[in-house]
């Protein structure tokens, strides 16, 4: 099995940035396209009207709508946090630091109890 | 103004934030907050949402740089994160409850400190004294090359209070959608006794953690406005991008002064409306 090495994990997280980064780019111009000739409207901060639950975010995205794609290239880097926790996880018992490979997976596990506990009830 | 010409304007601001956060140390995410509500009549939750997302962004590019001169302590990193990522999610969550006047008034006083720690002098620790006891049980010391290649090892110190400074370090991360860089270095470097190169890019390390578990909280309570967000994230990535390149290139010392001194006036508005009420 081939050992992860420390620039694994910045090479994970510099991908995860330039796919995010592209997502977001594309989302954006599709954003751009359809209402940038509109006259501009400070967003009041409205509860209701921002918040993101996992159905509506899918619905938008399946219906590709620009906003959706901007939000899926805000996941991908989360997703990629994820990812670079792992392996950092799998970095440590590789070298037999298994006190801090326990350390890494509770970071994992906090980072997925924050999603979840975020959900909108 | 069309939607297009204020996305544009959007992201020329943030590319300047991104540009002169990477020259200054201060990191882009704590000085689009002010300029987007000072400026841009952008609620102070949307601004810290678009901010946290460029916090991200940066220092994730930045991470592979700063791993590949092995300055990065993963380590010290990782256990301290346990505790920067409790903070992070009290944080963010926070933001629910406390009147957007205090959060402005929090706000201009950390982007203040931060100022502050990023032109402190930092002064070599000498590695005499032992590591603390929890240091050396976990195996936390670590060591680095110098620019000349030479070998340097350093012992670690105060464990339990790096570990609480983290946690407010996190702490106000979640609740100013910042990556709270200068407290992070502020707590390896003053309190731990980590080597200046060392603090800041194990910080790096730390901070894409840190935010994402804020960011979480964030997209589910409505912090996160794509159509701000996206300029933003963009203009800043991009700005850190170019700043990275120019801080190699060229001596920024004058410049730093003058940015330093706007974003010190931009501190004290973030202060004054909060105080007035005016957001």
């Amino acid at each position: 099995m081939k050992k992860v090495s420390e620039l694994d994990v910045g090479r994970v997280l510099l991908a995860g940035v330039l796919v995010s980064a592209l997502i977001v780019l594309v989302g954006g111009i599709l954003y751009l396209m359809q209402h940038g000739t509109n006259v501009y409207i400070n967003p009041k901060f409205n509860h209701a009207v921002h918040v993101v639950t996992v159905q509506n975010f899918f619905e938008a995205l399946y219906q590709l709508q620009a906003k959706a794609i901007i939000l899926f290239g805000i996941i991908i880097l989360m997703v990629t946090q994820l990812i670079r926790v792992m392996l950092t996880a799998w970095l440590f018992a590789s070298h037999r630091e298994y006190f801090f490979a326990w350390v890494s997976v509770n970071v994992f596990v906090m980072l997925i109890f924050c999603i979840v506990i975020a959900q909108p009830r | 103004m069309t939607v297009i010409a204020f996305t544009m304007a959007l992201f020329c601001v943030s590319y300047v934030a991104g540009l002169f956060g990477a020259l200054t140390g201060l990191g882009g995410g704590i000085v689009i907050v002010p300029v987007l509500v000072l400026l841009f009549k952008i609620d102070i939750r949307l601004a810290m949402g678009a901010s946290l997302l460029s916090v991200m962004a940066t220092s994730s590019g930045a991470a592979l740089t700063f791993l590949k001169h092995h300055y990065t302590n993963v380590k010290v990193g990782m256990f301290l994160e346990t505790g920067a990522i409790v903070g992070a999610i009290v944080g963010a969550l926070l933001v629910k409850v406390v009147p957007v006047g205090l959060i402005s008034i929090i706000f201009g006083l950390v982007l203040i400190s931060s100022i502050w720690i990023s032109l402190k002098h930092h002064r070599g620790h000498p590695s005499t004294k032992p590591s603390h006891p929890w240091a050396v049980r976990l195996g936390l010391d670590g060591h680095y090359y110098t620019d000349q290649h030479e070998h340097k090892s350093y012992n670690i110190y105060r464990v339990p209070l790096g570990l609480s400074l983290m946690t407010v370090a996190g702490g106000l991360s979640g609740l100013l959608g910042i990556g709270s860089g200068a407290l992070k270095v502020l707590a390896l470097d003053l309190a731990m006794g980590l080597p200046y190169k060392v603090s800041t890019s194990t910080s790096n390390f730390m901070i894409g953690m840190t935010a994402s578990a804020s960011m979480g909280v964030y997209l589910t309570s409505g912090y996160i406005s794509p159509e701000l967000a996206f300029p933003v994230m963009l203009g800043v990535l991009m700005g850190a991008f170019t700043g990275s390149r120019i801080l190699v290139l060229a001596n920024v010392k004058m410049l730093r002064m003058l940015f330093d001194t706007v974003v010190l006036l931009l501190a004290i508005q973030m202060i004054y409306k909060g105080i007035t009420g005016a957001l």
